[in-house]
């Protein structure tokens, strides 16, 4: 896809204006943020002592909008590698609501990628409760 | 004798049945653990499952199925998890209380 042809100079200026005054926001604010949301949450951690595939998720959005990229891997991996997937769903559906044009049957992902989702979430989950992978949870 | 001539079959579009399976299977393996979190896998797939069986895609009922089971698992599971970790919730409670 030729992006050059579609937008504006102006356009894809703006859009990465907005993504930084977003980053700049959310790394002033962060700090703060950290001591509202309460660590470790979770219930099946607090039930079973083990982390599920979403625990830190939500320190690694608040890091990733403030530009903690390494951070927010550290917390929680799988959440920062599906954020660019849920922002792809997000604009589509506005696409699908918005531009006539635009169908369902036009929407095509190669399905060894959607196939893929399910095998990475039960690896994550799994391997992030080995202590030899220990890089890969939110607590040590 | 009519001359019958080879159709190219172009390959099935499946993508939004495929998404409706993997998030309605996705949304039931995580209703125990984040139960807000498959409610709206549930929903993806639902939909999904939905525009897929109306292009007559496969795996759409099974997404639509599975969707629907993850909705229904995950609410039950926000409206039980109080009364199931009660005690878990009272010792959060007990270490954050500052």
């Amino acid at each position: 896809m030729n992006i050059s042809s579609k937008y504006s100079l102006e356009q894809v200026l703006l859009i990465i204006v907005i993504i930084m005054v977003i980053m700049v926001f959310f790394y002033v604010i962060t700090p703060g943020l950290r001591e509202v949301v309460r660590p470790y949450h979770c219930q099946f951690y607090q039930a079973t002592g083990l982390l599920c595939p979403a625990c830190g998720g939500t320190r690694a959005l608040l890091h990733l909008f403030s530009g903690r990229f390494l951070l927010a891997l550290k917390s929680n991996a799988l959440a920062v590698l599906f954020f660019p997937v849920v922002l792809y769903g997000i604009i589509t559906v506005f696409r699908l609501a918005f531009d006539r044009s635009f169908t369902p049957a036009d929407i095509k992902i190669a399905p060894f990628l959607l196939w893929s989702i399910l095998p990475l979430v039960i690896i994550f989950w799994l391997v992030r409760n080995l202590p030899s992978f220990s890089f890969l949870s939110p607590i040590h | 004798m009519t001359d019958t001539k080879p159709v190219a079959v172009a390959s099935k579009n499946n993508t939004m049945g495929i998404i409706s399976l993997v998030a309605g299977i996705l949304g039931l393996l995580l209703f125990v653990c984040c139960s807000y979190i498959s409610i709206v896998l549930g929903i993806v797939a639902l939909v999904c499952g939905i525009l897929a069986l109306q292009q007559q895609q496969q795996f759409a009922l099974a997404g639509i199925v599975l969707g629907a089971l993850s909705i229904v698992l995950g609410i039950i599971f926000v409206i039980l998890s109080p009364v199931l970790f009660s005690e878990i919730i009272r010792n959060i409670e007990r270490q954050f209380i500052w």
